[in-house]
């Protein structure tokens, strides 16, 4: 009886066994030039299923923390779902800019939003491409050097920071919980605006949470800009590196 | 007992299988599909030279629907020859357990891409995109890649839903059509979003008055300071002097294509008599029977301003029309223009209409009066 029982005591090690067989298979590596991780042992850690013929449930554990580390050379992702697949969600969430009337004696601000999340990244960087407001032929002139507004002039700028000038306008990147990322430089000094299609406007050296972006716009016109209905299409881009 | 043992040599060797097999198999399985991970991959959306929704602006990389370019930039490791590299476009990075291995993005047509610049391992002139989603570029023959390498796709159609996430999963191969083991694999991914569009406003303006003067405020003329009334000549009408009449207008406009004044009305008359207007421009002649006008700063007679502030080709473009803008010479004619601002917007300017009149010795007696009315018409 004895042998009976240290042989299924042998089957039960050797089920045990074979079963971790898949969490080792499944290895699949998050590297740098200068490391190497073996992701394995991070994940798939906190999935429980338990079922009966009538009943079935799905839990996770262990969930109490997740988050990056890193250092100069490398990074990885804690937390029990973790994965080296790229995971980028990019949303433009008010992509409807209304900016009302101009006119000569004031700005005339705006703002849309975006975010970002981006998994398992080394960085990732968000471009903007597109043309000041158009009326015809006539195109606002856009502040090619970071400058202040200045009313009765034309110009067209953008910052993604908050500012009290020419009004309280916009706001800083929010972080979420486990957001990284900041404007630009060029972009990120309160009442100071740019517009240069095809410039990065918000970046993050490593993987990143949701980022919420607020962009400001600011419109000034003169005396002699044109009447008429000004409009332009601006293309965001994110890019990530994996 | 003999059942017992039997089983027990069962149980037995059924438990040294599994933990040997627990032992061996991982080295078995991971040297089968191992690849090397490509790094540093990066897939960039670069704006096409395509109009695809006709706003005037070439579609932007992340435009949805846009046609584009994808350059995909990665630091190759495998030191194998490289002869194909493949793109396969997918809504998921990796493939869904028992689930399908690759859903085309809603959208996407790479089956009229082109492969436009490449560098690092170069030498890939080859392009199979035969099937929508999948692109592979090829060189004649397998050669080394290492190092930084940079491959751009033109003419993709970007999937077709905004704000969507979509994976290309990139691997290269020695052989010329992307089958066969993997060298170097990874996958990349982008999203597209959706346009921003701003609107606003400039709203149209024009601002015009008349008077028998104009004043400014600040420098600047201001309507609201213009005198109403009667212009009365300076004299009784006389056939050995000329006399004269001034009046003020202001305009100002953001009308890109600027305005044009005219002026509107009879000569002076007075019941059946008339002072004959100056059809053709003309020099100020006493004892003949002329009413004319002009915008200038005359000096025979000496009456008359320049437009101020004057004419800069910048911010103050209104000017005397032609026929009115001769000082010394006078013209009247009924819905002649008397100025315009060259076409463009101008700020704000005043204009002092001089108006003279001589008579013969036979002009008859009487009180020559007329209304003249001032149209400023502008073009946005």
């Amino acid at each position: 009886m004895k042998e009976v029982m240290r042989s299924l005591q042998l089957v039960g090690i050797g089920i045990v066994a074979v079963l971790l067989l898949p969490l080792s298979t499944y290895a699949q590596t998050l590297e740098s030039p200068s490391f190497r991780f073996e992701e394995t042992t991070l994940g798939n850690g906190g999935l429980i299923n338990s079922s009966s013929p009538s009943f079935q449930s799905g839990v996770s554990v262990g969930d109490t923390a997740v988050g990056s580390s890193e250092s100069g050379n490398f990074q990885f992702e804690a937390g029990s779902q973790t994965t080296d697949d790229p995971a980028l969600n990019f949303t433009i969430e008010n992509g409807n800019v209304q900016f009302g009337s101009f006119t000569a004696s004031g700005a005339t601000t705006a703002t849309s939003t975006f975010s970002v999340i981006n998994y398992t990244s080394y960085n990732y960087a968000v471009h903007i491409v597109g043309n000041p407001p158009s009326n015809g032929a006539h195109t606002i002139e856009a502040m090619a050097s970071n400058g202040p507004s200045v009313a009765g002039t034309e110009q067209f700028g953008i910052n993604l920071v908050a500012n009290t000038s020419p009004t309280s306008v916009g706001a800083n990147p929010d972080l979420g919980d486990f957001g990284v990322g900041a404007a630009a430089s060029n972009y990120d000094t309160s009442n100071e605006y740019r517009f240069v299609s095809g410039e990065v406007i918000a970046s993050a050296p490593e993987s990143s949470g949701k980022v919420t972006y607020t962009i400001s716009y600011l419109v000034n016109v003169d005396s002699l800009t044109p009447g008429g209905q000004y409009t332009a299409n601006h293309t965001l881009i994110c890019t990530g590196t994996y | 007992m003999l059942n017992h043992l039997s089983w027990n040599n069962v149980f037995r060797s059924f438990a040294i299988a599994a933990i040997v097999a627990s032992i061996v198999i991982p080295f078995i399985s991971t040297s089968s599909v191992q690849a090397a991970q490509i790094t540093n991959r990066t897939l960039q959306l670069i704006g096409g030279t395509v109009d695809t929704d006709s706003d005037g602006i070439n579609d932007g990389g992340s435009m949805p629907g846009g046609t584009v370019s994808h350059e995909f930039t990665f630091d190759l490791v495998g030191a194998t020859d490289t002869g194909s590299i493949f793109f396969e476009y997918c809504t998921t990075a990796a493939a869904v357990p028992l689930g399908i291995d690759c859903n085309l993005p809603t959208g996407l047509d790479t089956t009229s891409a082109t492969l436009g610049a490449e560098s690092g391992a170069t030498g890939f002139t080859g392009i199979d995109t035969t099937t929508n989603g999948t692109v592979i570029i090829n060189r004649t023959s397998a050669a080394a890649a290492t190092g930084t390498v940079s491959y751009q796709l033109d003419d993709v159609l970007n999937p077709s839903t905004a704000n969507e996430t979509f994976f290309v999963r990139i691997s290269t191969h020695n052989s010329l059509n992307g089958t066969g083991a993997e060298i170097d694999s990874g996958t990349v991914a982008a999203s597209t979003a959706t346009p921003i569009e701003l609107t606003g406003t400039m709203p149209e303006s024009l601002v015009f008055c008349t008077g028998e003067t104009i004043g400014t405020t600040s420098s600047v003329p201001d309507c609201t300071t213009a005198t109403p009334g009667t212009v009365a000549f300076d004299q009784l009408f006389s056939p050995t002097s000329t006399a004269t009449a001034t009046s003020q207008m202001a305009a100002s406009t953001n009308a890109g294509s600027g305005y044009s004044i005219t002026v509107n009305g009879p000569t002076l008359t007075s019941g059946a008599n008339t002072i004959n207007a100056m059809a053709a421009t003309n020099t100020s002649v006493l004892g003949v029977s002329q009413f004319g006008m002009n915008l200038k700063d005359n000096a025979t007679p000496d009456t008359g301003i320049e437009v101020a502030p004057v004419f800069n080709g910048t911010n103050y473009n209104g000017q005397a029309a032609t026929d009115y803008d001769t000082a010394d010479t006078f013209k009247f004619a009924d819905g002649n223009s008397v100025a315009n601002s060259n076409s463009t917007g101008t700020d704000s300017q005043i204009f002092t209409a001089t108006y003279i009149v001589n008579v013969p010795g036979s002009q008859p007696a009487g009180t020559y009066t007329t209304t003249l009315t001032y149209i400023c018409t502008a073009t946005f």
